[in-house]
């Protein structure tokens, strides 16, 4: 026959199930690792239990604390790495070439390489703010992350955004890039 | 250029500088970031760091983390003054 739970983690899991839900979901959605998360997840419980001990107080903690506790938590653990030189957190991208598709010809990839670097080169010469916001784009955040993160309106943001991606694209134009040269 | 091409060449971009960088000098510290997620600071300067996070693959790993740690948690409820009764 089974023991009885623990209490202390029942309360545990009560309280971080719908915070590691989430930390996956919008952690998991922007390339952030696995193993990243769950390293986070299991920080932010030993946190929460060597501070709290009891079930009851754990379930009792107030939502600013648990938040405080988790973000806490993440900055001590990327500052532990930096100063220790360990592994960074990494974002989970593909390789860069093996994106390129099935065995690219040598001169196709060096197109494609060019090509990747006039886009960076281009985004470079952007004005600040449009700066900004076309690279969260391009980094594949969305319009109302992007104005979140900032705390400006929809329309400013949708703003700023129309203007950087004209002038994105007007840039490329100068440096040959039509669209007909890449949207192949 | 469509703007699923662009990103797409983008992404492809920061990969390959992913797989090439290696030091961390001139990256801001772990409070100026998530201050940044925080929006605390002039606008100016959160942009100036917004723009480095965005380009600078351990930067912005970092960053995921930290707003993902931020976001879960604040949808708890928001983030008042704790009770006393509760440690720091």
């Amino acid at each position: 026959m089974d023991a009885p739970p623990d209490p202390t983690s029942v309360a545990l899991d009560a309280v971080l199930s719908r915070f590691a839900e989430r930390v996956r979901y919008i952690g998991v959605r922007h390339g952030l690792q696995g193993s990243d998360v769950e390293d986070l997840v299991q920080e932010v419980r030993l946190r929460l239990w060597k501070a709290l001990e009891s079930g009851e107080k754990i379930l009792s903690a107030p939502a600013s604390y648990i938040h405080r506790t988790a973000v806490s938590a993440a900055v001590d653990s990327l500052r532990r790495r930096r100063a220790r030189r360990e592994t960074p957190v990494r974002l989970s991208r593909p390789s860069g070439l093996a994106m390129m598709g099935e065995t690219p010809s040598a001169d196709r990839m060096v197109e494609q390489l060019e090509l990747q670097e006039s886009i960076g080169r281009a985004v470079d010469q952007l004005i600040p703010a449009r700066r900004s916001v076309v690279r969260m784009f391009l980094a594949g955040y969305g319009r109302e992350e992007i104005a979140d993160l900032l705390g400006w309106t929809e329309p400013k943001t949708r703003n700023l955004l129309y203007r950087g991606l004209s002038d994105l694209r007007e840039r490329l134009t100068e440096m040959g890039i039509g669209p007909e040269a890449i949207d192949e | 250029m469509s703007e699923r091409r662009l990103r797409q060449s983008y992404d492809m971009m920061l990969a390959l500088r992913a797989e090439a960088a290696v030091g961390r000098e001139g990256c801001p510290e772990v409070e100026r970031v998530l201050a940044l997620i925080e929006r605390n600071g002039s606008e100016e300067a959160r942009l100036a760091l917004l723009d480095h996070v965005m380009a600078c693959p351990h930067c912005h790993a970092e960053f995921e983390l930290l707003r993902a740690a931020h976001r879960a948690s604040g949808e708890h409820g928001s983030a008042g003054s704790p009770s006393a009764d509760f440690p720091d």
